[in-house]
Formats: structure tokens, sequence, C-alpha cells
């Protein structure tokens, strides 16, 4: 074992110092040194993405990277999702859109694709089907093929933009997920450039009606 | 896997490029990666060898030295290279046994097997150096069949077929260097290499 | 949970339950307490959303070692020598353990499946690129990872051979000198079905097609890989393994033999799994490494697979290179079926398939058509591949078979220029003809083909893609519309017990529930879950059958020293098998409930009755002397009818009485553009059938994924060997599995043919998707050049390889510029 050094990790709001080896992977860190085992390792070449957390609010793949290269880096894991100012009756929207929407099977890579799905909405709050696709496209499911992914992420951004049209983005805002003026918005446009003016986001289901729910509408009676 | 490849040197003549190309120490120092090639006598072992450092070659050299070091027919060579291949850098203990060596027509054949603590590689390689049709350089034709087992394997064609030329064409690059410097061959150098087959 | 009331109204009405008398079944839809037929929230979801999943890496123990795998890079080599004093060296290295210290133990091998025997370690010579050789125990992953670079290990490389008709070639190396028996690769024939009546048929069919068709090496490639923590107990002599497993009794009666230590000393324990599909189902060496260094150091042992191993040593699946034959009238009405298989089994014979089956159930390849005579052959060889065959989300073979019926059929319509839906619509076994004995042997319980066909086709707007197609043919438009159908039938829910076993054990399962003074309930279960949502289903079906709430059920499953004995899950058999057991249990626990309720309701027992909507029991003719189950369960324990037991609880091993046969039909339109070959999904219908429902979200959910699973199959999925025996399929990089941007939006319908032999009606779905889809896949890329004269595409059906068949046949285009590149100087000019 080589020389271990001191570093600085403040994971989900709370400071940890460790002492680890240069080549430790952050992943590995978190998992064993700081007994968070939310998340999880998939494969050994970054593809799969399963070890996805926020570092300093970008996600990134933890395999990819050394502990001591996130020295004094703010982390967010999945663990730390119930403890957003966003998390009410204990779970995170998106936490809440996955159990809705179906969005997990075995549940592995379930935590990396909460993690993506935060990035995403952090920076675009009403994604488009694409670029939801597109965010998660670095994770890999073999369980679910990401159909109920989507529209758990759907379901996510539609709350926290109902929540957002209702408080004036007051919880959005403290949560640093957004803006406190798209709050305003809210209430008649999506907030996205080319808006089309259709069923707005707090009562309507502006992205949602692209998937029709066979078994609602559709099927026999 | 087959590799295979010509080289042009314009203004070394074949047979000085044939003697630059017959010493270990000239071959080892233009060849990145190589820590040493030497020949493999009976009581040679990997763990304990340690490299020669500082050996002249040409022009500095001694042309005796040269020509007594030169690569022999039938002998048994031991060179120690590691390769870098994306995340893979086994470091390969290799022998190479030199087949044939053709001071006419300027031919040399080997063969070799290197093996690291997870791939390992055996091949059938050649050169020939031919005469360039304009002026005084050189046309060395290289040619090499292996088959490469390990992680270094896995990475596929794609990933090794880049790396196998860019060696080569930095092997070739720096010989020319080392070749261009060699003013004059002292042609009993050649002789002397000549003489001992 | 309020929303499980609120998810009432989405409850699926059509389940028909079949306790119901009369000429019109009932509608029931869940009754509002999570039963049958409703959209239950998932009850496991919590722990998963919130990172408190408790998977096999997650576990820690106090002094726990770490075990790492020292592999061969070579694939095929005898071993001369292993020196591994250099890693003893290390201090964090505890020990290194090659085969020579396994057999000390008698544990240098073990047997598969398939009555082979493997090696756990190395004994002499190397199989397969990858294979275990040693392993070296330390302290901690990295020093285990330090520790297995410096062992030495000094090979005799040999020729390998990876190509099963090379390896059945006279001069080819053989793979299992070490057998007395054997002098070349060859494993086995194996045959079903008439061979002369078919040949008969064949003879003097009007038309008769054949097409060769390479089912291509898979791998399962769930996120979570194998591995497990062993851990010995010197003080109760007591063996712990709590491991990624999809069978943890098989597998604890398997280890006991395997170890020599007593059956009731090994406790085996599944935590939650991260997705299986068959990957873990067979036992691995770095199990039984695992163990005996715990056993030989007294300490816990961890090892996990890395996504390189996994791919490269664990259960491979499929591997059929295979022959169709059609024979057919001219109208197009089939009359025989014919296949013959070229089977890859890796360097062991550990497929893992009910012992009767070598072949699993391949035989089913007459598919949903009546067909009168049939054939089938199959080959089988060793190879310097890692061992495998497993059942990939396939139940045992049927994803081989449906494949070769569903391209053959498309093969014959394009032969006889008849649709497609047409030609299997005309071959269909009739709704009446169930059950329905077909030429291969197979029972099929029920069943209503062309229902399932004609939904498919009016949700995929059948005539009009086949209008666009014609269209842009004739406008020589840049992309291409092809459009492929796959009616398949698949057969599950293994086993009857006289037909099925693994390693000689009938493959029933069981439940056992039992009821609490306060009225709720826990299920054991001998299924394993690897996502499928048992704990929820498995509540459902409990809901039902005893009128208690779906909130008030706790599923148990996995471990084995509290869960009944059961087999495991795969081949789509928890429903089909335990899902009656439960249901079976749940009746039981009924009857009992009865007779404490003529007890409290001072009646008697014949005249109480249950009724399912509200859940209650009552005096017959008096609805309102009713009680509740809470009411009865209290009864049990502080009130229980005199000469009885007290207590509420029953227990059943289920044996099933026949296999089930879900069917379903999809179809896929691509677009296919003619300048890079590459496909993509314009439509994407999948109809299934699966009986009655439990729950229809999550058979949404299972369809979406096994879907997915079909478009990597079918697109870009393969593991490869180069001459060398390098797998150079062998990771993430190379084995492409299809992110969400492969992936289009699925539209999915369904119809209800419950199971006339099942408790509840229903058969099971979990393989149904990956079974369907790459037939119906392939068949659409087909159809976009059937005209031209292509009659297959092999898979996996990369862009280069649709390409290339597009160009064959002239439909091809060319880039509209040439693009120059120049990489010296980084820049690239267009004209």
């Amino acid at each position: 074992m080589t020389d271990e050094t001191e570093i600085t990790l403040t994971v989900n709001g709370t400071e940890h110092t460790v002492e680890v080896e240069p080549r430790r992977l952050l992943v590995h860190a978190i998992r064993e040194d700081l007994d968070l085992t939310g998340t999880h390792i998939g494969c050994d070449t970054g593809n799969c993405g399963a070890c996805t957390v926020l570092k300093d609010g970008e996600p990134i793949k933890s395999c990819l990277m050394f502990a001591t290269q996130a020295d004094g880096a703010e982390i967010l894991t999945v663990e730390g999702m119930e403890d957003l100012p966003a998390a009410d009756d204990d779970l995170h929207p998106l936490q809440e859109g996955f159990r809705e929407e179906h969005g997990l099977q075995c549940g592995y890579c379930t935590p990396g694709m909460l993690m993506a799905g935060k990035a995403l909405l952090d920076e675009n709050p009403e994604p488009e089907e694409d670029e939801i696709r597109e965010a998660i496209s670095g994770n890999l499911c073999r369980c679910t093929g990401y159909q109920n992914i989507v529209r758990s992420i759907e379901y996510a951004a539609d709350e926290l933009d109902a929540r957002a049209a209702t408080d004036g983005g007051a919880v959005a805002a403290a949560d640093g997920e957004r803006s406190a003026d798209a709050g305003g918005e809210a209430d008649t446009f999506c907030g996205l450039e080319d808006c089309c003016g259709g069923p707005d986001a707090s009562g309507g289901d502006h992205a949602g009606d692209q998937f029709e729910r066979e078994y609602l509408g559709g099927e026999e009676t | 896997m087959e590799f295979e490849g010509e080289f042009e040197l314009e203004d070394v003549p074949p047979d000085k490029a044939w003697v630059v190309l017959s010493d270990p120490i000239a071959v080892r120092d233009a060849l990145k990666g190589c820590q040493y090639i030497t020949p493999m006598d009976d009581d040679f072992e990997w763990d304990s060898y340690e490299a020669e450092e500082g050996v002249e070659t040409l022009p500095e050299a001694d042309a005796d030295a040269v020509a007594d070091r030169a690569f022999e027919a039938g002998r048994d060579y031991a060179a120690l290279m590691q390769v870098g291949v994306g995340s893979v850098k086994p470091k390969f203990e290799t022998t190479v046994t030199i087949e044939d060596r053709d001071d006419e027509t300027f031919e040399m054949t080997a063969t070799g097997s290197g093996s690291a603590s997870s791939s390992g590689f055996s091949m059938d390689s050649g050169m020939r150096i031919h005469e360039l049709e304009d002026g005084d350089g050189s046309r060395i034709e290289w040619w090499t069949e292996a088959d490469i087992s390990g992680r270094i394997a896995q990475l596929g064609g794609r990933v090794i077929n880049p790396v196998a030329d860019k060696i080569v064409n930095n092997f070739f690059g720096a010989i020319e260097s080392e070749m261009t410097d060699v003013e004059e061959t002292d042609s009993g150098v050649t002789d002397r290499i000549r003489g001992m087959f | 949970m309020s929303s499980d009331r609120e998810r009432a109204p989405d409850a699926d009405t059509e389940y028909q339950h079949p306790e119901d008398d009369g000429p019109e079944p009932e509608k029931h839809c869940g009754h509002g307490r999570g039963g049958m037929g409703e959209e239950v929230n998932r009850k496991e979801d919590k722990r998963f959303i919130t990172g408190r999943g408790d998977y096999v890496d997650d576990i820690k123990k106090p002094g726990m070692l770490h075990c790492e795998i020292v592999r061969s890079p070579h694939a095929h080599a005898r071993v001369e020598e292993i020196d591994g004093s250099r890693a003893e060296a290390m201090d964090e290295v505890v020990a290194v353990l090659t085969a020579e210290d396994l057999l000390a133990h008698d544990l240098a091998t073990m047997p598969t499946l398939m009555d082979d025997t493997q090696d756990v370690l190395v004994n002499e010579k190397v199989k397969f690129q990858s294979q275990e050789v040693a392993a070296v125990i330390a302290e901690d992953r990295y020093a285990a990872k330090d520790g297995a670079q410096k062992v030495e290990v000094e090979y005799d490389v040999l020729d390998p051979v990876v190509d099963a008709e090379e390896a059945l070639e006279d001069d080819a190396p053989l793979v299992r000198d070490e057998l007395d028996d054997q002098e070349d690769n060859h494993i086995f024939d194996w045959e079903t079905g008439d061979k002369e009546e078919t040949d008969r048929v064949f003879e003097e069919a009007d038309v008769t097609v054949e097409e060769d068709m390479l089912y291509q090496r898979l791998h399962p490639a769930p996120i979570e890989t194998c591995g497990a923590v062993a851990d010995w107990d010197p003080g109760k002599d007591k063996m712990t393994v709590h491991m990624t497993s999809q069978a943890p009794h098989a597998h604890r009666t398997l280890f006991s033999q395997v170890s020599g230590i007593p059956e009731h000393k090994v406790r085996i324990v599944s935590p939650d799994v991260g997705g299986g599909f068959g990957n873990k189902v067979p036992i691995y060496p770095g199990y039984v490494v695992a163990a005996a260094a715990s056993y030989v150091l007294e300490e816990p042992v961890k090892w996990v697979e890395e996504r390189s191993e996994n791919i490269q040593t664990t259960g491979f699946a499929r591997d059929y290179d295979m022959t169709g034959e059609l024979a057919a009238t001219e109208d197009g009405e089939i009359k025989g079926v014919k296949v013959d298989v070229l089977a890859n089994h890796g360097a062991y014979n550990a497929a893992a398939q009910p012992s009767k089956f070598p072949a699993g159930f391949f035989n089913i390849f007459t598919g949903s058509y009546d067909i009168e005579a049939a054939h089938g052959s199959l080959t089988a060889a060793f190879t310097n591949t890692a061992p495998g065959g497993v059942a990939y989300r396939c139940s045992f073979r049927v994803t081989e078979a449906v494949y070769l019926i569903e391209r053959m059929v498309k093969v014959l319509a394009d032969e006889l220029d008849v649709d497609p839906a047409e030609i299997r619509r005309k071959n269909f076994i009739p709704s009446e003809a169930f059950p329905y004995e077909s030429a291969t042997g197979w029972n099929y319980d029920s069943g209503d083909y062309e229902k399932a066909l004609d939904k498919a086709l009016e949700m995929a707007d059948y005539e009009h893609y086949r209008e666009e197609q014609q269209r842009r043919l004739e406008e020589d438009a840049d992309k291409l519309i092809g459009i492929g159908i796959s009616s398949f039938t698949e057969v599950v829910g293994a086993g009857p017990g006289k037909q099925c076993d693994i390693a000689g054990i009938e493959m029933f399962d069981s439940a056992d529930l039992r009821v609490n003074p306060t009225g709720n309930a826990v299920l054991r279960v001998g299924v394993q879950t690897q996502g499928q949502g048992h704990e929820t289903t498995f509540a459902q079906i409990v809901a039902e059958e005893l009128g208690m709430d779906v909130d008030d059920i706790t599923v148990e499953h996995g471990d084995t020293d509290t869960e009944p004995y059961g087999l495991g899950t795969y081949g789509s058999r928890s429903t089909p098998v335990a899902g009656a057991a439960a249901a079976v249990a749940a009746r039981k626990v009924r009857d009992k409930a009865k007779s404490i309720a003529a007890n409290e309701l001072e009646a008697a027992e014949e005249d109480i009755e249950w009724d399912r909507e509200s859940g209650e029991f009552h005096v017959a003719g008096a609805p309102d002397r009713s009680i509740t189950i809470t009411e009865i369960a209290a009864g049990a324990y502080m009130n229980h009818p005199g000469g009885e037991e007290p207590g509420l609880e029953a227990t059943n091993y289920y044996d099933p009485p026949e296999m089930t046969y879900p069917f379903g039909s999809y179809i896929v339109v691509v677009e296919i553009d003619r300048e890079t070959g590459e496909v993509d999904f314009e439509k994407f219908v999948a109809v299934d059938d699966c009986g009655n429902r439990i729950n229809p979200m999550i058979i949404e959910g299972q369809i979406h994924g096994g879907l997915a699973q079909g478009i990597g199959t079918a697109m870009m999925e393969h593991v490869t060997y180069d001459d060398n025996g390098n797998v150079t399929g062998g990771d993430f990089m190379n084995y492409l599995l299809p992110t969400a941007n492969e992936i289009p939006n699925f539209e999915t319908g369904h119809t209800v043919t419950p199971s006339p032999h099942h408790p509840i009606g229903a058969k099971g779905v979990g393989e149904s998707p990956t079974v369907g889809s790459p037939p119906a896949i392939v068949n659409a890329v087909v159809d976009a050049m059937s005209e031209a004269g292509v009659s297959h595409v092999e898979m996996p059906m990369t862009p280069d390889v649709v390409w290339e068949k597009l160009d064959e046949v002239g439909l091809s285009h060319q880039p509209a510029r040439n693009v120059e590149f120049s990489v010296e100087d980084g820049e690239h000019a267009d004209d």
C-alpha cells in the first residue's frame, strides 16, 4: 500500500475526512470509507454510469475519478436526495417519480439514474423527451427499457414545476435547482424558448401526453 | 495479426542501413519502450539482469565493437519491451531468435515470443533492405505475423494497429536520424560483419 | 399508502377468476385492496430509490478479506508452473490459492448442471481465455489486485479453436483431452420429432424453403455482476454465503454436495439482486474459491467480479447456428418444419437446463402453428470459449426456437409473395383446438393467436405502413420502410416434476403463508426476484385470495434458513409455479378462516361464504352477519375453534400439472437509411397474452425491458472472439448494451386467455419480450429489402451489415458529398 493522504469530502452536506491511497477511486471511497453503498459499480470501463454522483453540481462517473481528485469537493449521492429541500414526505420528486412511474425493477442502475436526472433538471427544468434520453444515455439499464425512467423524470419535472408555480419558486430556489424567476412564468408557459403555448405545466401534461398508456385509453373493456 | 510496411531512408545506402539495423544497441536505442536487447546466455536471468547504459553506437563507437555484437543467426536474444496500448501497459519479457541473416540480399528474419503478466505474444518477423530506385537511399521492407493473447489483444485490432504503426514509424524515424549521423561507414565494419558468416 | 386506492380505477378489468362458476365470468378490478389486476405501486421500491438496497457488494463484515482471481491470458495452454511467492510476500496478502490447495479439500473441480466436470481453478490445462488459474486473498481489494499481478504463471501455449464448426473438423485441437472417452470436440447429438414422416412431407410438398441463420453468442450482462461473501463460522460449523443467486435452495444443495458440508449447515442468502436474466443461475468458480478460502482462513471472504470477468467467463447465451426448412402447399399452408443446429457449448457442458433437456425446450420450434410434421437435430461441440448456454431470458432455448420459426415463416411468405400476417393467420393453431399437442410433444394449454395478431395489426397501423413502404420504393426515397411480425408462443413455468428437474430436484415451487394475530401476514416463497417485483405481485395474489390489504402482506425470499424449498426464478416460472403455490396456500388459509368465522359467527362451517369483492366472510343469506380476515386472525390466536390447532398458517409445495404457454404478436416498423445502413424504429407494437394479469404496470415494465434486450440482441450485442481465442467482445466498450438513445417508445397491448390449469389463470410473462422481439426486428429489416431479393440479414444488424445488404441488391445510396479527411492538419474539406 502506497502512502495515504488525507482528503476532505463534503458528502450530502456533511464534511468527512478520509485517508486514501493516491490511486483509490472515488467510488470506493464513497462506498467503503464512508459506508454510502447507494452508489453502485457495474462495469470496469466507465460505460455503465451506475456510479454517477454529483460533484459540485456536475454529474460525474465516480469510478473514473480518484478520491484525491475530489478533495474539497461537494458531493451529492442518492442517500442525500431525501434531505434536499424539495423532498416532501421523505422523498424527492425524482424518487417519487421513479416509484409512481415504475422507473425501476432491480434497482441497481437507479441511483445513477436519479443523479443523472437531478443534474438534468437542475440545468433544464422542462426537458423534452429526447433531451432526457440524451441526459441518461450514459447510464445503462438492463431491466426497464428506459421508457418508464423517462416518464419518471418527466413526473419529477412536472412536480417540481408545479411546486415552483405555487410557491413562487421559493423552495426550488432554496434547493438550488432553478432560478426564482421560473416560478412566475410557470402559470402560462413551460419555460421553453419555443413554447407553443399548449397545455401548461401546472395543470396539464405538456410533455406527458406523448405517452399514451394503452391500458388507460386504448385497451378493450 | 499481420503487420507489414516499408520505410525509405533517402540518404542511407543499403549496406549502411544493414550495419546499423544489425546492431542490438542501435536497435534498442531506436525502439521506444525497449530497455535492453542482449544475447541470452545460459546464465541469463530476467530478474537479475541489468542493462548496460551509455553504450556508444556508430559513428562514435568503435567499429570492431559494433561488428562484434551484431545479430547472429541462430542466436537467442533477451529483450525487455514495454508497450502502452490504451490503459494496458504490459512489460514483455521477450526471447528473440535470429533465424536467418543474408548479407548479400540484406535480409534478416527472426522469431520471438514475449510474456507479460496479463498478455503474451509470439511472432514471426523479417526485413529486407533494397536499393532505392533514385539516388543513394534504401527501401526497408518489413513484415511480422503475430499471435497476441491476453488483455492487450482484447482491445482488438482497431486499437493495436495504430499503436503498432506508431512504434514502427518511431523506430525507423529514430534509426534514420541515427544513420544520417553515420557519415561514412568504415567499410571494414561491414566486411567484418560479413566475414563472420 | 393511499395511492393503492387511487390506483383501483386503472385496474385491469379483464381479470376472469378461474374459481367463478357460470357462463359469464365476473370481472374483478382488484377491489381496491391491491388484489389481482391492480396497478399497485411496488412495495420494494423505497429502499432502492433511497440508496438502501442491499446488494452483495454492499456487505461489509468484520475481518472480511477480498478475493481476486488470477486469470489466463491464453485461450488454450498448459499450466507448467504457478509461483505465488512474490504475492505471498506482500504484507496485506493472506493467501494464494491454486488447484493444488483445493485438491486437498476435494474442491478442485465441481459438477455442472449437465453432468460435466468443471475446473474451479485450472488443474493442468487452460481451456478458455480468462479461465480461473489462481486466487489471491488479501486484506483489501487493491492489495488483492496487486497480489494477482505478482503471481507468475508459466504457460505452454497451445492452438485454440473457438468456432464450433472448426472444432468438429478432424485436425481441430482437442479441448477436453483430460476426459477418458473424449477423442474429439463432439459432446452430444440430439433429435426430436419424426424424421421419416417429415422427410416424406418435404418430398411431397409444393414448396420448400431453406435458410441459414445464426443466433449469435450473447451475454445476459445484468448491471450487477456476480459475487459472494462466504462466511464460515467455526463456532457453529456453519457456512453462510451471501451470493448473487437466482435459486438459493438449489445452490445450497449443490454447494453442500460440492463442499461436503452437510446441507443443514449451509445457509445461502440471496440479498437484493441487481438483475439476473439467467446469469446468476450457475455456480461459478469464484463462489467456490471464496467459500474454500473462508473455510481455511476462518474469516469472511468477498469475491465480486469485474464486468470484463463477467462477460468473458460467466454463462453466455445462445450460439446456435441453425438451418431451418419449411414445407408448404402453394397457397401457404405449412406442412412440415425441419431444423438442424450446431451448438457451441464452450469448454464445458455447463448449460443451465432441466436435466432431461440437453437442448432445453428448443423443440417448441413448431411455434404458434398447426404443423403436422416436424424434425429437429442438433450437434453440440466443445470449443476454447467460456462455458454456458444458460437461459438468458429465454426459457431454455425458446428464444432460438421462436427465432427459427418466425424467420422461416417470413422466408416462406416472401417466397410465395404472400402477406406475412395472412400466412400466419392461415396457419395458426385455432383457438378451439386447445389444449393442443404439438408434433414435438408439447401440450399447449390455451391460446387465441388471431386475436392478438389482429390487435397488433390495428395498433401498428399496418395498412398505412404497407402503403408507405410501397410509396417510398416507388419514389426511390432516402429511407426505406420495413415491417416485421413475430407471433410467438412460448413454453414456460418449468415444470411438472416428472418432466423437469434441476440436477435431480423436481421443479416444483413453494409458498408459506403465516397470518399474525393483528391481521397482517408474511408470505415466504421459494423463488427469488431480481427485479420482477415479487414483493408486490405475490402480496397481490394473497390480497386477492384472502381479502387482505396488499400493504398488510410482506413477502420474503432468498434465505434458505427461513424460506421453503424452491427452485428459483428463471424461465418465467415464478408466477406459474410459486404464484400458484401462493394462491393455493392462501386458499388453505381461507378454508381454515372459514371454520374460525363459523366459530366467531356461531354458524355452521358449511354456511359460511367468502365474498371476493368485499373480502369478507359471511353467513349464507345473511350478508350483514360478516367478519373480516383481521377479526378472524385475532380469533385464530385468541379464541381458536375446539378440535383444531390455533394459529392461521398454511404451506403449499406446488407441482405444476403442465407448463404454461404465454403468447403474443409483435409488429415492428423500421426505417432504414440507404446511405448509412442505420435502422430507426418507427413503431414498435407488442401485444402480449400472459393469461390473467396480476399487476399490469409491472407486466408493462417487464415487456419494455425485454423488448430493449431484443433490440440489443438484434442490433448490437455479440460476444466475439479472434483466431487466437481472445475475447474481443468482452467488456462494455465492445459488448454494446443499448442506451436510452437506441431504444424507442414501445406501445403495449394485451389480450387475456387464462391458463385453464393454473389456480389464478396466470402464465408468466418475463421472457415473452426477449423471445418474441428479435425475429420481429430482423423480419422488419429483411422486409425492407425483400422485394429486391434479400431473404436474411444476420444479427447483430449493425449499420455496416445492413448497408452491405442494401448494396448487394442495389438498394444502397452513396453519400451525397465526398468528404476528405486530413489527419495531420486536423481539417477536412468537402466538395
